[in-house]
């Protein structure tokens, strides 16, 4: 029982399974960073139709958290702490001066880097919210953000130099239509999607600016109001690489985009401004603004872009395209209005800290491993 | 201009070396100066963009590739200077070349040389220590891509010692360096820029790939005898996957550094 146990142990300490298993690591890494990560099945057999059924039954379609790649994660985790625990056993018998540690701090510093990001895997969240001057997002400690100033800062050039979020922290409001944060998606492999809700109503409700002294003739849903009410709270600014950390998350400025919105005119002039899925009353039936569409590449001079509309009149279904200046039912098109919306990502990572901890004993052992050995090897 | 000044610097550099190769007794003393001046007007090269675009000129493939460049002719002069390394005709020679190897690309449509000033990402100064860590890193893995084959070129087994000495000692200051680089500070900064330490991206990938060879040459050394053709043929796949990591995956495999 004793001998199959010190083989055991022995294979599990043994620096020949070490360097094994880096080199297996390395040849599933190669896989995982050819085959493309995380596509759709139909993606693997257009693109690779002699592999595709063994790549998606291997699970190599998102390979590094496939079984396979664990279970090598796991034997390397394992190897990494028996062998750590028997080098540390044989350095400390040995005289003080004639010790080593940084090998034990570098395997030290991995294991700790393993377990961590199984740790913040799991229990990380992220959510990325695209919202408008004025508008606010709830905070994970149950604060509020509200937006009192986007900029997009530029070089000479046109290029972009810096997207700039200013806002205040404050509590939420008292009454919250929504009773969540904007709307907003989480991060996928193709990065985020605009979800139908923030192109609609919530927009609607507190980032249109319609001219003064007017209100829109046919509000779709929420009431819109001219000047969002910003509380007094603490002023914060977010900008690419200097989130913001607040009591255990993090705000990122993530992106930046720009959206439009068609501005009708009734027959009396009065504006509405419009967002995806608003409806407006018109005689004896409705009319939906459903998107707009941007024109094929420009030839000459630029063109606007087309605005779609499903009008519903006396049982019958229209859909209609316009321009500025064309008529739509009793309405004008009478231009676009743009606004801006900044890409916040809002993140909680509990265990990043001891990600971070084991990133920097790693680096500590390593330097130290190899500055002893290169003094060894000029001596 | 000054760039192309460098270029010429180092074929020069690179013809006098040429010259002296295969010739025993007396040794050239003029070409690690030469190169010398080249990494030195490449130096400057990076100031003046460094200036003209406000950051430290390290934001895309050309600046990058002088920044490279830079360190190789750098070594070639150090390489010359070394105690250990000085007898050495082939080492610094082979590094002229690959000093040589990056202007040129450098020169080539698939670095446009246009200034253009950094997107918001890139403006941290943890990208700068992520590059420029790992540009050092690589630079000392190229020392012993170059020892590596001369180990396994090598026509005795002293010949055959001494080189395998020169390419474990490159790789064991290149790799420290690199690891910070590439992983230490490539994570800091992609966490502060995109709230991710680490999210397989083909780059991330290839750099952990390219940690994982060497990881793996500095394990088997402590296992195999130092005369093992494995070693140099590691070095020499790590040193290759490496490049692959620079120019391939920015051209093969789109990710979050395909600005790079």
């Amino acid at each position: 029982m004793n001998t199959i146990l010190d083989r055991l142990y022995s294979f599990l300490r043994s620096l020949k399974l070490a360097a094994v298993l880096l080199v297996i690591l390395a040849l599933l890494a190669v896989a995982g960073g050819i085959i493309p990560q995380g596509k759709p099945a139909d993606f693997y057999f257009s693109r690779m139709p002699s592999v595709a059924r063994l790549v998606l039954w291997i699970g190599f379609d998102r390979l590094f958290t496939s079984r396979v790649f664990l279970l090598v994660v796991a034997l390397f985790t394992t190897n990494l702490t028996v062998c750590t625990v028997h080098r540390l056993g044989g350095e400390l018998s040995k005289p003080r001066k004639a010790r080593r540690h940084g090998p034990d701090l570098l395997h030290l510093g991995l294991i700790i880097i393993i377990f961590g990001s199984l740790l913040t895997a799991r229990t990380r969240t992220e959510k990325i919210y695209h919202a408008g001057l004025g508008q606010h997002i709830h905070l994970p400690d149950g604060q509020v953000l509200y937006l009192t100033n986007l900029r997009q800062e530029t070089y000479e050039s046109g290029r972009v130099r810096a997207w700039i979020t200013e806002g205040v922290l404050g509590p939420a409001p008292v009454e919250d239509p929504h009773g969540d944060s904007v709307a907003g998606d989480t991060l996928g492999e193709e990065g985020y999607a605009l979800s139908a809700d923030m192109l609609g109503i919530k927009v609607l409700e507190l980032a249109s600016i319609p001219a003064a002294g007017e209100t829109p003739a046919a509000p779709a849903q929420a009431p819109v109001s001219d000047k969002p009410e910003i509380p007094q709270g603490k002023p914060l600014t977010i900008k690419v690489n200097a989130p913001f950390k607040g009591k255990g998350y993090t705000i990122y400025q993530y992106d930046w985009k720009t959206i439009i919105h068609p501005v009708l005119t009734d027959s009396e002039g009065k504006r509405i401004v419009l967002h995806g899925g608003s409806r407006i009353t018109i005689p004896q039936g409705s009319m939906l603004f459903m998107a707009t569409e941007e024109p094929p590449a420009p030839q000459g001079a630029p063109v606007a872009p087309t605005a779609v509309f499903l009008v519903e009149q006396q049982g019958t279904r229209t859909m209609v395209r316009a321009r500025p200046g064309d008529t739509v039912s009793s309405f004008t098109l009478a231009e676009y209005q743009t606004q801006y919306l900044s890409g916040l990502k809002v993140k909680t990572d509990p265990w990043f800290p001891l990600v971070l901890a084991g990133i920097l004993l790693a680096m500590a052992g390593t330097v130290l491993t190899y500055v002893r050995k290169l003094k060894g090897l000029s001596a | 201009m000054i760039a192309t000044f460098a270029f010429v610097l180092l074929v020069l550099s690179q013809v006098l070396q040429g010259i002296w190769l295969f010739r025993t007794g007396a040794r050239e003393r003029v070409s690690p100066w030469v190169s010398l001046a080249a990494g030195l007007l490449l130096a400057v090269t990076v100031v003046q963009r460094s200036i003209a675009i406000q950051f430290f000129a390290l934001t895309n493939l050309y600046e990058s590739l002088l920044f490279l460049s830079m360190l190789a002719a750098l070594m070639v002069f150090a390489l010359a200077k070394l105690r250990q390394t000085a007898d050495s005709k082939a080492l610094p020679f082979a590094l002229n070349i690959i000093a040589i190897i990056f202007l040129a690309i450098a020169s080539s449509p698939l670095a446009p040389s246009d200034i253009r000033p950094p997107v918001p990402a890139l403006q941290s100064g943890w990208l700068v220590l992520h590059v420029s860590f790992t540009f050092i890193g690589e630079i000392f893995f190229a020392v012993g891509l170059v020892t590596a084959i001369l180990q396994l070129a090598a026509k005795d087994e002293e010949q055959r010692r001494r080189f395998d000495r020169l390419t474990y000692t490159s790789i064991a200051i290149g790799y420290p360096i690199f690891t910070a680089g590439a992983l230490v500070f490539g994570a800091i900064w992609a966490e502060n820029a995109w709230g991710r330490w680490w999210g397989w991206d083909p780059k991330e990938t290839w750099a952990l790939i390219t940690w994982l060879t060497y990881t793996a040459y500095l394990h088997f050394r402590l296992v195999r005898k130092n005369t093992s053709r494995v070693m140099p043929v590691l070095v020499i796949l790590g040193f290759l996957i490496a490049m692959f990591t620079f120019f391939g995956v920015n051209f093969l495999l789109r990710g979050l550094h395909s600005y790079v």
